[in-house]
């Protein structure tokens, strides 16, 4: 118990850095293809919009 | 059903919306696109939590009358209602940055413009069934998906939609 004690913030911080990490390259990812073309860009924004829906009814 | 329900509920919406863009086409499309800039970076301090906007939507859920009868056809009724957008509660931001792109800032002509509205309506029709279409990879049931993924969902959204006014700025 006490060695999950110590790990488990630091997993955590890694955790988060990974998650955070991967949102900025997504949101990179889709403002560079959206650079490239408008019509890319614009079915990603309707996609996530709908999706970011989810559960919402 | 549901997919294809939800991707007319949405092109029912971008046809109005791309109808509201071609009246404001004759603004000067610099004026439109940073206007579009402007509510999106409002938007997205939104999304952050840092504003509170008083964002307009209907505040009550589809009626239980829209799953009666037929199965199939309750599905359809009930995807085009969400596909819409104008009959469920709105809790992103994303939603109103993709309408406001869509009003402000389509493609220089309308053959672009009207592409733009018609893959902007089949990306959110595909978006909002997603969680459906996903059901029978999962071993459970999920009605609603981790809301850490609806948030980053939003912010590519909002993203892509300011990538979209970017250009157009660009272009002006």
């Amino acid at each position: 118990m006490s060695t999950a004690r110590l790990v488990a913030p630091e997993a955590s911080a890694r955790r988060r850095a990974v998650h955070a990490c991967a949102i900025v390259s997504t949101v990179l990812a889709v403002a560079i293809a959206g650079l490239w073309a408008s019509p890319v860009a614009l079915l990603a924004a309707g996609a996530g919009a709908g999706y970011s829906l989810s559960g919402s009814v | 059903m549901f997919l294809l329900g939800s991707i007319l509920g949405a092109l029912l919406t971008s046809a109005a919306i791309a109808i509201a863009a071609g009246l404001l086409s004759p603004i000067p499309v610099s004026i439109r696109a940073t206007v579009a800039l402007c509510g999106l970076a409002l938007l997205g301090l939104h999304q952050a939590r840092v504003l509170c906007l008083d964002l307009p939507q209907r505040e009550w859920q589809i009626p239980q009358e829209t799953f009666h009868g037929d199965p199939r056809r309750a599905a359809a009724r009930f995807a085009l209602r969400l596909g819409t957008g104008v009959r469920t509660y709105i809790t992103t931001a994303a939603p109103y940055g993709l309408a406001l792109v869509l009003v402000l800032a389509p493609g220089g002509t309308t053959a672009s413009a009207l592409l733009g509205a018609l893959l902007a309506a089949v990306g959110y029709g595909v978006g909002r069934s997603l969680i459906v279409l996903t059901q029978p990879v999962g071993s459970t049931i999920a009605v609603d998906h981790p809301r850490r993924w609806l948030d980053v969902a939003a912010w590519v959204s909002l993203a892509a939609a300011s990538t979209v006014a970017i250009q157009l700025l660009g272009s002006a």
